[in-house]
């Protein structure tokens, strides 16, 4: 009985010393953590889309609203889908005649092969394209204006598909809000 | 056997890099180096985070060594490895974003990498709180060097490129395997066949 009671009294001293020292840590490191990823959205936000000076959260972690001089100048997207290897995130930009401005990626794909969605040639070829050009060659050889990365036609799917669905729920969405 | 004298600390120190290499001879936590070891500095980083770990967690269990009950000593090891865990991944993050990023999700996976466990088990819980530091020392700098001779090998030959620098010439054509998972299989296996042969004859006559 005496050992019982020992076991349990050293697991619980553990298991509270550790929960102390995290909450330690964590009250520590909570504040760099945040402004630190929030400066890396802002980076990202004006890195797809360069011409804004402001971006106003209208769906939050979902869409902003890029502002140039207190004009509306279009929108930024954030979306996820699954790749090849887990996770892909996506952040892109369309001004408002709906051309593609910039796109990023953040991803856990194979390095070599998938993980070049996240390489500027394979990016550069969304800029300024439309929605319906958002399509890889090989899925739509009439319409499509994307490329796909030679073996990694998964992941270079999962992109473009993505991008383009995401503009379409926007656009019906604001279809239905004007009504 | 007195753990205090000079050379048998070093002894508990030298013996991690070669003769008790935890990749190498131990072989645990193999897991960990196969997947960190795609690129030079990814590996290095995580050889940095995990030596930290080793070495805090060995000389935690060595102090508390005598007042926990053997029946639960695995829960205990277990709370103050993750606790340091935890501890490397939000000061990574906080204060070195840059490594947390290109490390991401492996640094709260050194939790499962079984050589601390496996240290903590079989020598810190036996030994004194100094020759657990040095345990945990040796360890650390055995894990880092050759995880990052893993990574170097994979990041040259399977990409190009050396601590994210290109090295080999342009028309180079990288040879892909070896930053896929089975690369790492035979990057290992070559070292370890080395190693043995290093070993026969240093050690043998």
């Amino acid at each position: 009985m005496r050992d019982f009671t020992k076991m349990i009294s050293v697991l619980f001293i553990a298991c509270g010393l550790a929960a102390g020292s995290l909450a330690l840590v964590n009250a520590v490191t909570k504040k760099p953590i945040a402004s630190h990823e929030e400066r890396q959205r802002d980076l990202a936000l004006r890195e797809v889309f360069p011409d804004a000076d402001e971006f106003k959260n209208i769906a939050p972690d979902r869409v902003w609203e890029a502002l140039r001089k207190g004009q509306t100048a279009g929108h930024i997207f954030q979306a996820q889908v699954q790749g090849y290897n887990g996770a892909i995130t996506l952040m892109f930009g369309t001004d408002s005649d709906g051309a593609v401005t910039g796109l990023r990626v953040w991803h856990t794909e194979t390095p070599g092969l998938g993980a070049k969605i996240a390489t500027a040639q394979f990016r550069d070829q969304f800029k300024n394209k439309r929605l319906e050009q958002l399509i890889l060659k090989k899925d739509d050889p009439a319409k499509g204006q994307i490329d796909a990365i030679t073996g990694a036609t998964i992941s270079s799917r999962a992109v473009t598909n993505t991008v383009r669905s995401t503009l379409e729920s926007f656009n019906e969405e604001k279809a239905g809000g004007d009504k | 056997m007195s753990q205090t004298s000079f050379s048998s600390l070093w002894k508990e120190l030298t013996k991690g890099f070669l003769k008790e290499n935890p990749i190498l001879v131990i072989m645990l936590g193999l897991c960990a180096t196969l997947a960190c070891s795609t690129s030079a500095t990814d590996a290095f980083g995580m050889g940095l985070a995990f030596s930290f770990v080793m070495l805090c967690s060995n000389i935690v269990v060595a102090s508390i060594r005598k007042l926990v009950p053997s029946q639960v000593r695995i829960p205990v090891f277990i709370t103050v490895i993750s606790t340091f865990v935890t501890i490397v991944d939000y000061t990574l993050k906080a204060y070195l974003p840059a490594l947390s990023q290109s490390l991401g999700v492996f640094v709260p996976l050194i939790v499962v990498n079984c050589i601390v466990m496996g240290r903590a088990e079989a020598f810190s819980s036996k030994n004194t709180v100094m020759a657990s530091l040095m345990d945990g020392i040796g360890m650390g700098i055995g894990f880092t060097l050759i995880i990052t001779v893993i990574g170097t090998m994979r990041e040259v030959i399977g990409n190009g490129s050396l601590f994210g620098g290109q090295v080999m010439p342009a028309q180079y054509q990288p040879v892909l395997i070896l930053i896929l998972p089975p690369g790492a299989f035979l990057v290992i296996g070559f070292l370890m066949a080395l190693h043995r042969k290093i070993m026969i004859t240093l050690y043998k006559p």
